[in-house]
């Protein structure tokens, strides 16, 4: 209850925080009012249509190619700021894990991905985007069992000028540990919704989500392969499979420096012709802080 | 343990042929879509089209029918007059390119009439992609597989390349670009995924696999509406004669197949007769029962 509060505080105060300062720079700004409509729009991207009865993500949500681009992004720089002065404000365990991954998409046609993930307690919160347009967004809550399971509730948005899909997903996990060896499985089930301004149809899936991981962590350092569908820059409303590798360093309690590389698949052909569809290498750097 | 799954992963990976997307790399660019022109405009202003998906020539899996309804295709293609004949792919079921039962049927289906057709998944059972049935088709008189084809200045067929059940961004600037500049008034868009899955078309949408990703999906619903009207006619479900108006410059039609009954892919063995009224822009489609040509289901889409 004491974590809900706190959240709700941290919430109201970065949306009012976010809302002065839209106004603040359109009365600062030479521009006309449909640009200062253009920002309103980022605060509230989802729209809904009378027509259609159906909420989707605004098409002036993501900036247009080539403009805007550092004014958005120095508006989620302001609300992790004010986000991360209230953590301190309030005294939370919490981490940052900022992120950028290089590779290759063939859906997103992407190279470069940005991401950023906040954990709060038991709550986490993930964004990325790519460069050519796509955003995702996931919340998730952990509920512990024991000093090895953990049952994740988590929510999924992911949109594009054209659209998007929303899903609720569940997943118990175990982390085991044999001395230096380690190994993880998690199992869940995902319900999605998909939509588009450009369709009256709204589609539905339901994917099971499925991850096994295996490796060592030697003091400091841990690495891990994995085979996932759970990867948070690879989800999707429906299976998609990546594996890889993941290595990271803890330099002291606070400080934790990862990276992972990945390669996936859409599905394996029946005839075991499998296509890599997209592949990165991701560096992190994680700040843990708070009382612990 | 380590060592064990270490092993394992490996031998699952070793049992697959791989490919990578560095595969793709300048295959789609300004000039993919480059139109042809492959006919005139009909005079009276109504372009009959035959249209059929799923042959799956060569099944053998709990089906004897690969080939049982090729022939009355090809005597309704005699009788009809049609214009044009699309294939919307997975006409061969293994991908076997010296398959003589296909390569005969697309020989008289290329005598007939003028013929497009894009390929599936199928298609690519023996590892061969678009490049390779580029080449195959070329040397058969057939179109695509992917590709722009004008019928006269007012209609464009595009054929799409989904066979890996994915288009790629490349395709779909490719895509997007011609269809900016393309001053048609009716454009017919062929892939052989379905767009439109779960629900929309009284299927299950239970642990999806296959359709297509949804930025890719939403990205042609809007390309297809903007630079319309269009219709998209897909394959690959089987189970399908799904239609769906998407918005008023957009319907999408999903076929049954042409062959393929075993229990897993059911479908009754249809083709479609398809008149586009360009003077009042309707879509008439008629779904034909191969095995005695009666129509079992008709649709008027307009726009």
């Amino acid at each position: 209850m004491k974590n809900l509060k706190i959240l709700r505080k941290t919430a109201i105060l970065t949306y009012v925080t976010s809302r002065l300062m839209t106004y603040v720079r359109h009365l600062t700004s030479t521009s006309d009012k449909s640009a200062y409509d253009r920002r309103k729009s980022y605060i509230f991207p989802i729209h809904y249509n009378k027509k259609t009865h159906i909420f989707h993500p605004s098409c002036t949500y993501l900036p247009p190619p080539g403009t805007n681009k550092i004014a958005f992004m120095r508006r989620f720089g302001l609300i992790l700021l004010l986000a991360l002065a209230s953590l301190q404000l309030y005294a939370l365990t919490y981490s940052m894990d900022a992120a950028v991954s290089y590779g290759d998409d063939m859906v997103t046609g992407s190279p470069v991905n940005i991401s950023f993930e906040l954990g709060l307690e038991d709550f986490s919160f993930y964004a990325q985007s790519t460069l050519t347009g796509q955003a995702d967004l996931i919340a998730a809550y952990d509920f512990h069992q024991g000093k090895t399971l953990v049952h994740r509730l988590d929510s999924v948005l992911s949109f594009t000028r054209d659209g998007g899909y929303g899903t609720l997903g569940y997943t118990f996990r175990q982390d085991l540990a044999f001395g230096w060896f380690t190994a993880a499985y998690a199992l869940g089930i995902q319900v999605g919704l998909a939509w588009s301004p450009w369709s009256q149809l709204v589609t539905w899936s339901l994917s099971p989500m499925v991850e096994a991981r295996i490796g060592a962590d030697a003091g400091p350092f841990d690495a891990d392969i994995f085979l996932s569908s759970l990867l948070d820059e690879k989800r999707s409303w429906k299976a998609i499979w990546a594996f890889g590798l993941e290595a990271g360093w803890d330099f002291n309690d606070s400080w934790r420096l990862y990276a992972r590389s990945y390669a996936s698949f859409a599905e394996v052909l029946m005839n075991d012709h499998i296509l890599i569809d997209s592949w990165a290498v991701k560096v992190g750097l994680v700040f843990r802080g708070g009382e612990a | 343990m380590r060592l064990v799954l270490t092993l394992i992963l490996a031998l699952l990976l070793s049992s697959c042929d791989v490919h990578f997307l560095s595969e793709f790399e300048g295959r789609y660019d300004e000039h993919t879509f480059e139109k042809q022109m492959l006919i005139p405009t009909p005079e009276d202003g109504k372009l009959d089209i035959l249209v059929f998906s799923d042959a799956h020539i060569g099944r053998e899996i709990n089906d004897t029918g690969v080939t049982e309804y090729n022939d009355e295709l090809v005597a309704e293609l005699k009788e009809g007059g049609y214009d044009l004949v699309l294939s919307l792919g997975d006409l061969s079921d293994e991908g076997d390119m010296g398959d003589p039962n296909m390569l005969g049927f697309l020989d008289a289906i290329a005598e007939k009439a003028p013929f497009i057709g894009v390929i599936g998944n199928h298609e690519l059972h023996a590892g061969k992609d678009a490049p390779y049935w580029a080449e195959l088709y070329e040397a058969h008189e057939v179109h695509g597989p992917v590709g722009a084809y004008g019928i006269g200045e007012e209609v464009t067929v595009y054929a799409l390349d989904s066979s890996w059940r994915i288009f790629s961004k490349e395709q779909l600037d490719a895509l997007e670009g011609a269809m900016e500049k393309d001053d048609a008034a009716f454009k017919i868009v062929l892939s052989h995924t379905d767009l439109t899955s779960g629900d929309g078309f009284n299927q299950s949408g239970i642990f999806i696999l296959g359709e297509a990703q949804i930025a890719e999906r939403n990205r042609l619903y809007r390309i297809l509406s903007e630079d319309g009207p269009s219709i998209l006619f897909t394959g690959h479900r089987h189970y399908g004669s799904g239609v769906m108006k998407h918005n008023d410059r957009l319907w999408e039609y999903n076929l049954d197949a042409l062959h393929a009954r075993n229990v897993a892919l059911q479908s009754d063995d249809v083709f479609y007769r398809v008149q586009l009224n360009l003077e009042t822009l309707t879509v008439t489609v008629q779904e034909v029962l191969a095995a005695d040509s009666s129509v079992r289901k008709t649709v008027v889409m307009d726009y």
